[in-house]
């Protein structure tokens, strides 16, 4: 699909086919794609995309169209299963659910967190006797900087003394954006929840609006609720396992996922030259600065950074969750952040998990032409949460696709 | 003790049987029948606490061949590895399709393959079985009943835009446990003897503790943690070390422990590890 820019304003050429979609009027180019093997009753008429061939080999833009109907189809079924079944389903035959107490030091914490391979913890408070939030590696980035900075309360001596529950108090004071209560003062942000009997809409949406990543599952029992029983930290790659799962075999039934996303605009794409209203695409070098890596994924409010070469070719991606390596050895006690760089840190991440290799789990890519289905695929599996968009061959970053994406764009918010 | 081995005999048999009849896919470990699309190699299973010989062990197969089915070269009770799955779906698990509604000839076709390819069943008395390896997933599935389309009603079915009616599997990677077998079950009297409350005084610490039962080793919370960004998935516990409370202290800090616990949550099973620090 593609429309006309003339003259400063988005146009489409009325003598060519047109269509009408996301982006107003479009044109489209129908292209005939050879279909080996016609499935008898599962290809709708509109859809002529093609399922059975999966070539990536560069094509021109114009897919065959998605029309509306496809899109309220696949959006109404999905929300149909979301609505009916319900987190329970999500959580495995036997799990494993570590939590800390909210009195722990933090550099404890943080070794617990390295110890056991967790991005992020629910905190239980012993005195209120329930959870009353997470600890996750953003407190940790923002702990490292805090001890960075000159003027800081926080000293390295500190962090073995400093309690989880004062840092949180102290996390007030640094005015982040989403604690403010509706007087600009901050107020502690109560614990986002789930229950094992909610929908897995709920859930999703739960997510979606207080952009978080986990939510702890608790069920509550006794009065008032007041005995809570952790379940499991449930997350969207979770639920998109569970869609994946249910709709794989009957693919028909949701025709948007044969789109390719790049003609969905599914995810944050690195702005084109000439394009106006893009936003600024987060991406480093190996030899940027570490300090600089968490300032940037403090101030764009990202989860995650690539980190491209001179060419833009993806090399690897700095998450936030990359930064509890950094309790390997002790790390943190003896850099300062502006002398690490980034390629050192990753590089204490991999003496840790040799096994990771940019080719593994850590660094998942894919490809403008793949289909939606794919890219959901990709995502399901626990662990990614994003997916790096790059040109074939040359790696080049084109985008990056999330999970939150993913969901934003499924269920229509 | 004898609550013990009570306990893991009356969870293990029922649940071994009724899910049999209620859930129409069974799952039987080390019965392989290679199907020549699908199966991959079932894994190693961690199922320890389910014992194989539930079921009457049948003899596998050979599935009828159709001219375009490659030839299956062995049915060992070996791992075999036939087909290729394109996107590595996972394991394959074995699973049973009953059509037991009369009939003189019935094969099924499913959407495992698209619906590409149609199995006939085989006949056993007035059933018509079949055994498929798939990976967990959902899938859609109908019969093809001397001629006609038929999708069976006594098993969760669907029905499409057209009004085409499928039976549906939701094939599951574990048994999940029959939930009447364990929460009907009653835990025994304490045995006759006398009770009191006296304080321990220092003879009774002076003595040598009573031992622990070695049941209780087997703990989930001594699986090492692993850094992989997809975990192994976690064994289910031994009903016996639930609703216990294990003690770590010291190995992450000097003055950090760990209390660790497993619970059963309906028919999932989860262990809990909180750290807490020692100090007041």
């Amino acid at each position: 699909m593609y429309k006309f820019y003339v003259d400063g304003e988005w146009r489409h050429d009325e003598n060519q086919p047109h269509v009408s979609g996301n982006y107003g009027v479009v044109n489209c180019v129908y292209i005939a794609v050879p279909q080996p093997d016609m499935v008898p009753n599962t290809i709708s008429p509109e859809t002529s995309g093609n399922m059975e061939v999966d070539d990536v080999v560069m094509r021109p833009e114009g897919f065959a169209q998605y029309s509306e109907a496809d899109l309220q189809l696949s959006r109404d079924r999905i929300s149909s299963f979301l609505s009916t079944h319900t987190v329970y389903e999500l959580l495995p035959d036997s799990g494993k659910v570590t939590a800390l107490d909210v009195n722990l030091a933090v550099k404890q914490a943080f070794h617990v967190l390295y110890e056991q391979g967790l991005p992020m913890v629910p905190l239980w408070d012993d005195f209120k006797g329930r959870f009353v939030g997470v600890l996750s590696a953003l407190d940790f980035i923002l702990i490292l900087r805090e001890l960075g900075t000159n003027g800081s309360n926080l000293t390295e001596e500190e962090l073995e003394t400093h309690t989880i529950s004062a840092w949180k108090v102290g996390k007030l004071q640094l005015n982040l954006k989403r604690q403010m209560d509706g007087n600009g003062r901050p107020c502690p942000r109560p614990l986002v929840q789930a229950g094992p009997y909610d929908s897995l809409k709920e859930v999703a949406l739960k997510i979606l609006q207080n952009k978080v990543a986990t939510v702890p599952i608790i069920h509550s029992t006794g009065p008032a609720g007041s005995c809570q029983e952790i379940l499991y930290l449930a997350s969207l790659s979770d639920i998109l396992k569970c869609i994946c799962r249910h709709f794989k075999h009957s693919s028909s039934s949701l025709p948007i996922l044969q789109q390719p996303v790049s003609s969905i605009q599914l995810g944050t794409w690195v702005p084109r030259i000439g394009e106006a209203n893009g936003r600024p695409f987060a991406m480093l070098r190996p030899t940027a600065s570490l300090g600089s890596a968490l300032a940037l994924l403090v101030q764009a409010d990202v989860s995650s950074i690539p980190i491209v070469d001179d060419n833009d070719s993806l090399l690897d991606i700095y998450s936030r969750s990359d930064i509890t390596a950094l309790a390997k050895d002790k790390a943190y006690a003896q850099i300062h952040l502006d002398e690490m760089n980034i390629h050192q840190a990753l590089q204490l991440g991999q003496d840790a998990n040799p096994s990771l290799g940019f080719n593994g789990q850590r660094c998942q890519m894919c490809l403008r032409s793949d289909p939606l289905h794919k890219v959901m695929e990709r995502l399901a599996n626990p662990g990614v949460r994003r997916l790096v968009i790059v040109e074939a061959g040359s790696k080049r970053v084109e985008g990056i696709i999330s999970l939150s994406d993913v969901f934003r764009f499924l269920l229509g918010v | 003790m004898g609550n013990v081995n009570a306990r893991e005999d009356g969870s293990n048999s029922p649940s071994g049987v009724e899910e049999g009849e209620s859930n129409n896919s069974v799952q039987e470990e080390g019965i392989i029948v290679p199907d020549g699309l699908m199966g991959q190699s079932p894994p190693h299973s961690p199922r320890a606490t389910h014992s194989p010989l539930m079921f009457t062990p049948q003899v596998p197969v050979v599935p009828l061949q159709r001219p375009d089915e490659m030839q299956i070269p062995n049915l060992s009770w070996m791992q075999t590895s036939s087909g290729y799955e394109d996107m590595g779906d996972g394991v394959g698990i074995p699973t049973m399709i009953t059509w037991s509604h009369d009939g003189c000839e019935v094969a099924v076709e499913g959407s495992w393959d698209n619906w590409k390819t149609r199995i006939a069943l085989q006949r056993s008395g007035k059933d018509f079985t079949i055994m498929k390896v798939l990976p967990s997933g959902v899938y859609q599935y109908r019969f093809l009943v001397d001629g006609l389309w038929k999708y069976a009603p006594d098993l969760p079915s669907t029905q499409d835009d057209d009004g085409n009616v499928y039976n549906i599997l939701d094939l599951q990677e574990y048994v999940p446990d029959d939930l009447e077998s364990i929460s009907s079950f009653e835990p025994p009297q304490s045995p006759e003897t006398s009770y009191n409350n006296l304080q321990l005084t220092a003879e009774d610490f002076a003595k040598e503790p009573p031992l622990v039962p070695p049941h209780l080793q087997m703990t989930l919370l001594n699986v090492p943690a692993s850094y992989m960004e997809i975990p192994p998935p976690l064994s289910r516990p031994q009903h016996v070390v639930l609703n216990h409370l294990y003690m770590q202290k010291g190995k992450s800090g000097p003055s950090v422990v760990a209390l660790g616990s497993t619970h059963r949550f309906l028919a999932k099973y989860v262990t809990v590890v909180l750290y807490k620090s020692m100090q007041r």
